[in-house]
């Protein structure tokens, strides 16, 4: 029997930012059993619907779209870019609007990363060692796409690390898109009281499902010089490359 | 009305010493105390679904609950005044102390009259308005604005409060210890005290209309509203005309989130009732008028941010926003703070002037996952976004980087162009500051201001990964 | 004036809005013993109350109550108690209590709902609800018939055919947290709330 395909949307900032991230997500869906596509895409347009600017988020809606609906499965190794898609599409577009009926499609196909490894698990592997990890879900998977479990799960069966929560883990990082270019001040101490709180927590080790996060509190953890390393989940689970 | 942006008020909110401490405490303690209350009831959830279709059906209803409110409280004795915007309340209220001899008038706090701003009117007018709402006279002796919705002085420390009782009460002894915070409870006790039982007039808000009995219902933990309505010889009560609920079946409901939203209490410490005015026989003033305000309530019926009318003031919002819990509620230069503030200041206040409100936040979430009315507060914040950005109001730099995004978006070629000079620009300046990037030109520089970037280990994914295969 | 009432309701008329269906009211999980829900409810928030085998001795109550706070044993006592024997319990019974300030008062409570512990006061009650506003101390006489399941309840049986002018409902005495945030008793109404069940 033929591999079922699964099409991988990267998101631009692990397009951009972190490319080992897109590697490691599609190592862990061709583990899972899928067959993995990556078609030629852009940017989901949430920077633009966030700002105001349906017209464009529309837009750039169409092309990814375009590109993603010829797949039974979309991952996104993000719940952010993913709950764009699978949440807000569909609001996009007015009801008469063909692109409305193609946009709930896809929507209804897309799966956050964790998700997806949820869903379709991956083969028993002896665990690594992976010290104790904090684990800060991000608002969007948290809120938007009701991910709670699934990282921790994840992480349980296929490393041998501690996961440590961190107090009010509720709280958002700060990063929120543009927010932390148009709001400097208050982003910064969003995340320095995150970062306080990760180190409270006694963890060595950051894990988040989220790059916008992850590049937020790694790059504030960076700068206090605190001695914790920062991992996107996929990394985590796939192993160092 | 404030001459400072929302960032330059954030900023000195930021810095104030004393505040970030106190906001740090409002915070754990309110939303503990929600997080309990709503623990401790069978069906939180389903209470909150309830309240939520109340308030949906009132709105949907609102005209004709009005009419029935109206009739009912007539009935019973009240008079009903309607009034288009903040300008003819304040005449209307203005009107009925002057025809009744009103010199001296108490108020429980209200956020409907703060945001017509009637204290300011009726001092004009002659008549001296007392808050007394603990947090509220503080905040009135001090010339300040309230701060939180539900805990007006919550950015003063008790000795903040002890010099201005110093400073205010004249024949308060100088050797009276008033240090301690039951000391200054009771000193303000005793004051406010002498003002109820001297006062001409008590002026209210309402946290709801019921129509099917002409009923305001309010809600305090002090006892001062019970005391407004009901000491001095006329009442008057100041209300939006979004706080219409249809039947006390209705009201009980809302009742038991309200409290549990606010402060984590089963029910408030206490729920005044207040319908129609006192016969003969009856205690409390035979005069009562009630004010039904729109000020844009009827507008915002109209658009898109309709939703926002479900709101019931518990200040739930508030207290699980990170951006309030991080510049207070001054920041938001309006009568109303926190995610309510940024949805409604923009419609009292004007959108160009406020348009930082709706976009100062990262849609986190967290406030529509505690109103207890389920209000998309998220959805309603884009919606201003949108409006923002059709009327141009974003700055010119944000709205031509958006503008190329969607641009180079459209084409996949375009996008892949600028993300692979973007990734080579990054590990460029990345080499150039010796493997961590410090220092972002342009916009980036905000990002960095607080946090180190680590530049991309190679070109971007798209082009490994096609490049591999 | 009736300009802008027109003016308004033009306005709401214009938009529509689909209603959801409507919503059954809300009833709380039945209770065997509402006395003891209302009891432990009151204590909950700051509030104390005990019962009483008979009315007759509710001036011995108050006495024990009051003294051992160390305050002064006297009270406005409400007419309809005022021919119990108060000073055998050695209490000073001052005149019922009115629109003014005074040390502790004692007087009915004429309904009350055990959901939250709440007593409800009406302008339609001899005293009105001066006793809880404007005492230190309200020391509340509750029969236990009068104990409603829930505040609807309570109201309901409360109004009859016509609302008073004035209802309040009271749970436990006054408080406030405005002075950073710190739980203080006594803000405007009573600083001491007790409530004695009688038969």
């Amino acid at each position: 029997m033929p591999q079922p395909e699964a099409a991988l949307f990267v998101t631009c900032l692990a397009d951009l930012m972190r490319p080992e991230v897109g590697f490691a997500a599609a190592a862990l869906i061709a583990r899972a059993g899928f067959s993995v596509v990556v078609p030629p895409q852009g940017c989901c347009g949430q920077p633009n619907y966030n700002a105001g600017d349906k017209e464009g988020a529309r837009t750039l809606a169409r092309a990814a779209i375009a590109a993603l609906e010829r797949f039974e499965t979309v991952v996104v190794p993000s719940g952010s870019c993913g709950g764009m898609i699978a949440k807000h599409y569909p609001h996009l577009f007015d009801a008469d609007d063909p692109w409305r009926a193609r946009a709930e499609a896809v929507a209804g196909r897309t799966l956050e990363l964790t998700q997806f490894l949820a869903r379709h698990p991956l083969p028993d592997a002896p665990k690594r060692p992976a010290g104790r990890i904090a684990y800060h879900d991000s608002c969007s998977a948290r809120r938007e796409m009701g991910i709670l479990a699934e990282p921790r799960q994840l992480i349980a069966a296929h490393t041998a690390g501690e996961i440590v929560e961190i107090a009010d883990a509720e709280a958002c990082c700060g990063f929120g898109g543009l927010f932390c270019v148009k709001y400097p001040e208050i982003s910064a101490r969003m995340a320095s009281e995150k970062t306080a709180a990760i180190a409270a927590s006694g963890a060595d080790m950051l894990v988040a499902a989220d790059l916008g996060c992850l590049l937020n509190l790694g790059g504030t953890l960076q700068r206090e010089g605190a001695p914790i390393a920062v991992k996107h989940i996929a990394e985590l689970l796939a192993g160092e490359p | 009305m404030t001459a400072l942006d929302f960032k330059a008020r954030a900023h000195a909110a930021m810095n104030d010493a004393r505040l970030a401490p106190a906001l740090k405490r409002m915070k754990s303690h309110f939303q503990m105390g929600r997080a309990l209350a709503a623990q401790r009831f069978p069906d939180f959830e389903m209470l909150r679904d309830r309240a939520a279709a109340i308030r949906r059906r009132a709105i949907s209803a609102m005209p004709d609950l009005l009419e029935r409110f109206e009739a009912n409280a007539t009935a019973a004795g009240a008079s009903v005044h309607w009034a288009a915007d903040a300008a003819e309340a304040c005449a209307i209220a203005a009107r009925i102390c002057r025809d009744n001899g009103v010199k001296r008038a108490i108020k429980s706090k209200s956020m409907a009259t703060e945001e017509i701003h009637l204290n300011a009117h009726l001092k004009r007018e002659g008549v001296e308005p007392v808050e007394t709402d603990l947090g509220e006279y503080i905040i009135q002796l001090r010339g300040e604005r309230p701060s939180h919705i539900i805990a007006p002085a919550i950015h003063l420390s008790k000795e903040d409060v002890a010099e201005t009782f110093r400073a205010a009460h004249a024949d308060l002894a100088p050797d009276r210890d008033i240090s301690g915070r039951s000391e200054l409870v009771r000193e303000a006790r005793i004051k406010l005290r002498e003002a109820f039982l001297a006062a001409d007039a008590g002026i209210t808000g309402g946290n709801m209309l019921i129509a099917e009995t002409g009923t305001i219902l309010l809600v305090s933990n002090e006892g001062n509203i019970d005391l407004t309505a009901t000491a001095p010889r006329v009442h008057i009560a100041v209300v939006g005309i979004d706080k219409i609920v249809e039947s006390w079946d209705d009201a009980g409901i809302v009742l038991r989130v309200l409290a549990r939203s606010a402060t984590g209490q089963d029910m408030s410490s206490y729920v005044t009732c207040l319908t129609g005015a006192a016969a003969q026989d009856e205690d409390g003033p035979k005069q009562s008028h009630i004010i039904l305000l729109d000020n844009g309530r009827s507008a915002m019926r109209a658009s898109n941010k309709a939703e926002m009318l479900a709101c019931i003031r518990c200040g739930a919002c508030l207290n699980h926003c990170p951006i309030y819990a991080a510049t207070g509620g001054h920041a938001y230069g309006g009568t109303y703070s926190g995610p309510m503030g940024a949805v409604l200041t923009p419609l009292f206040d004007g959108l160009s002037e406020n348009a930082d409100l709706p976009s100062a936040s990262t849609f986190c979430g967290r406030c529509e996952a505690v109103c207890p009315v389920r209000i998309p507060l998220p959805m309603l914040l884009r919606h201003w976004r949108e409006d923002a950005f059709a009327a141009g109001i974003p700055p010119r730099g944000e709205r031509w980087g958006l503008g190329l995004w969607r641009w180079a978006g459209r084409a996949p070629w375009r996008y892949r162009l600028a993300t692979r000079m973007a990734s080579w620009g990054l590990r460029t300046l990345g080499w150039l500051q010796r493997g961590r990037i410090r220092r972002l030109p342009l916009a980036g520089g905000n990002f960095t201001a607080s946090r180190d970037l680590t530049p991309p280990a190679g070109g971007t994914f798209q082009s490994r990964w096609r490049g591999e295969r | 004036m009736s300009d802008s009432r027109a003016a308004i309701l033009a306005r709401l008329r214009a938009a529509s809005h689909p209603a959801p269906a409507p919503v059954t009211p809300y009833r709380p999980p039945p209770s065997q013993d509402l006395t003891a829900g209302f009891m432990a409810r009151v204590t909950s928030v700051l509030g104390t109350a005990e019962r009483l085998p008979s009315q007759a001795e509710i001036p011995a109550a108050t006495a024990r109550y009051l003294t051992g706070l160390g305050l002064p044993p006297a009270a406005a006592i409400a007419a309809e108690f005022a021919g119990l024997d108060w000073s055998a319990a050695a209490i000073a019974a001052l005149p019922p209590p009115e629109k003014a300030s005074v040390s502790a008062a004692v007087a009915r409570a004429p309904a009350a709902s055990a959901e939250t512990g709440t007593l409800l006061l009406s302008s339609r009650d001899p005293h009105g609800p001066w006793p809880d506003l404007l005492a230190d101390t309200y020391i509340a006489i509750l029969s236990e018939a009068d104990i409603s399941a829930t505040f609807e309840d309570a109201v309901t049986r409360r109004a009859g055919n016509r609302l008073p002018r004035s209802l309040h409902a009271v749970t436990g005495p006054s408080r406030t947290g405005d002075i950073e945030q710190t739980l203080e008793l006594g803000a405007h109404g009573a600083v001491r709330l007790h409530v004695l069940i009688v038969p």
